[in-house]
């Protein structure tokens, strides 16, 4: 457990030292829905505007982007030599890769909310249940950090992790109609949108927000918490120490 | 040239699951784009309660649900709008698309109740010239396809320049420039190598769709064009982008960020305008957007200086690009590889 503090400490303190990181985390975001949100500010009105949107649904997507940070934070060039390091000395090598799902959580959960906060005082996004979200916008998060982290346990490359996570990640975004809703285009198309769970954790968000009904959530939760606990059995299986010797 | 290709060839050979891996995702999201754009429907979807509103279902198509839709329905876009019929007549109608929008619809009812009342029997001819869906031009399929696939495009370049930037990263670039061959040649070579890489998948998958009889808008000839020409932005945009970062790593990731914010600004899914004019207007500095407006007037047959205009300044924007990325690049190692051994 001390270990597992310890190399998250470090961790933490390795990513938010990092100014790409931390650009990519708190500033990206505010900036895509600043843009987005002003650029499509005529197609939105009375009680509705578009930061109420795009808003939530980029807050989203950069929750679902988090897996980035995770993955680099797991083997990133200068990261691999203290890696190898961790995995000589005494204690469970679990750790290692706990400690770094971990570290990248608390980090992007934190920056997003304050982006979240930011957004909503600025533009006036409409806000409720904020612990139901919060519990929706955490799972999101931990679930994106724990599939960066098993795509680098099974590819053991973090370069290709990162580029193939991001191209699944923007499809089932596209998909789940974050960066544009796809629910005015007929039915055909809402029913090939549902494939994907973005589609689910955006309509859970709104119904929270706008309906103030959560039956939504639970499906929404309960799959992402699935999907965490298999994850996090794959990391298992799949980790071992030789891949991080360099 | 070839053996820059050969090599690179090589050195992706050695990772084949990701590269397997890499392809079959994008052939995913290419086909993923023919396959929903020929599926969109455009057509407002409006909700009518307490009443039925046969006029309304010429234009829109219409459903009549027992319990009003939820507000977040609303703003999801699954119903444009929601009238509520009252029993004397009135109407109230909730939208989430601002005033303009709100004011078509109702002059919609207004007409079809008229035209109701005049014993018209339902048949609403009144809206002819001020329809709802009049004056917007929706993109054909063509376009669209072209539209969905343009970010995974832009994506994959980066991908496929990780070849570029780890010469830079682990220093053999500056080998490669005091070897014989030329670094002109040299970034030719991978740029040949990023543009097949992104070319050849996406378009096997348009001939397939199109074997399949799935409707492309364009000929194959056109897409093979139109492809060619992103796969050539993609191309010198990555090489650009990998030009000014150090490590593979943050290129990968910055490049992934900026072909995701450019490609929805530029509206390639989803037209973003009514926003302020000026806004607009700056859009059209972005490379994507007159992609989209060249693909846009050639499906539509008007080819007119508009479309070329966009054409010539996607071929120039790229060629600045790759001149940028090829001057950085040599500024920053081939010079300084060379000054490195002359000192030693």
């Amino acid at each position: 457990m001390r270990n597992l503090w310890l190399i998250a400490k470090a961790d933490f303190k390795n990513l938010i030292t990092n100014p790409m990181w931390v650009f990519y985390a708190t500033a990206f975001p505010l900036l895509l829905v600043m843009i987005i949100g002003y650029l499509t500010k005529g197609a939105y009105g009375n009680g509705f505007s578009s930061y109420d949107y795009y808003g939530v649904t980029l807050i989203i997507y950069s929750a679902l982007s988090s897996g980035m940070t995770a993955a680099n934070a797991f083997m990133e060039e200068r990261i691999k030599k203290p890696n190898m390091r961790i995995i000589y000395a005494p204690g469970n090598v679990k750790s290692l890769f706990l400690a770094k799902i971990g570290a990248s959580f608390v980090f992007s959960f934190l920056a997003h909310i304050v982006d979240f906060a930011i957004l909503s005082l600025v533009f006036g996004i409409e806000v409720k249940g904020v612990g139901q979200l919060l519990v929706l916008l955490g799972l999101t998060e931990l679930f994106s950090v724990t599939l960066g982290i098993t795509m680098c346990c099974v590819i053991k490359q973090e370069s290709m992790t990162n580029q193939l996570q991001s191209i699944i990640i923007n499809l089932l975004a596209v998909l789940g109609g974050v960066l544009f809703s796809l629910d005015g285009f007929g039915g055909t198309v809402r029913k090939i949108s549902m494939i994907s769970p973005v589609k689910w954790i955006v309509n859970a968000a709104f119904q929270i927000i706008y309906d103030r009904d959560s039956h939504l959530l639970l499906p929404a939760a309960g799959f992402l918490a699935g999907c965490i606990i298999i994850m996090t059995a794959v990391c298992c299986f799949t980790f071992r120490k030789e891949d991080c010797i360099c | 040239m070839l053996t820059v290709l050969k090599n690179n060839w090589a050195r992706i050979m050695q990772q084949k699951q990701y590269l397997v891996t890499a392809v079959l995702l994008t052939s995913l999201a290419a086909a993923a784009a023919i396959l929903l754009t020929n599926r969109l429907q455009t057509t407002p979807d409006v909700a009518v309660l307490g009443g039925r509103a046969e006029y309304l279902e010429e234009e829109c198509s219409v459903t009549y649900p027992e319990k009003a839709p939820a507000r977040s329905e609303l703003l999801m876009n699954r119903y444009d709008a929601v009238v509520k019929l009252a029993d004397d007549g009135s109407f109230d109608i909730e939208t989430a698309k601002g005033d303009a929008y709100r004011e078509r619809i109702q002059a919609a009812v207004q007409a079809g109740q008229g035209a109701l009342q005049a014993g018209n029997a339902g048949r609403a001819g009144v809206l002819n010239d001020k329809g709802i869906t009049a004056g917007q031009e929706t993109r054909q399929v063509g376009t669209n396809i072209i539209g969905y696939m343009m970010m995974f495009l832009l994506m994959q370049g980066i991908l496929y320049g990780r070849m570029f930037a780890e010469d830079k990263e682990k220093h053999l670039i500056e080998r490669i420039a005091v070897s014989p061959m030329s670094f002109g040649r040299y970034l030719a070579g991978q740029a040949v190598f990023i543009w097949a890489l992104v070319f050849v998948p996406s378009f096997i998958m348009v001939c397939i769709a199109k074997l399949a009889g799935e409707d492309t808008g364009f000929t194959l000839a056109q897409f093979a064009f139109l492809l060619a020409l992103c796969s050539m932005l993609s191309t010198c945009m990555a090489l650009f982008i990998h030009s000014f970062f150090m490590t593979a790593d943050t290129g990968n990731m910055a490049g992934s960020c900026v072909a995701v914010l450019t490609s929805v600004l530029s509206g390639t899914f989803y037209d973003l305008g009514g926003g302020s004019s000026w806004a607009d207007r700056a859009l059209y500095l972005m490379p994507q957007k007159n992609l989209m407006r060249f693909a846009d007037l050639w499906e539509r047959g008007k080819l007119n200086q508009d479309a070329v205009t966009s054409l010539i300044y996607v071929i120039i924007i790229s060629a600045v690009f790759i001149s940028i990325g090829m001057l950085k690049t040599r500024k920053d190692y081939v010079r300084h590889g060379k000054r490195l051994c002359k000192a030693e």
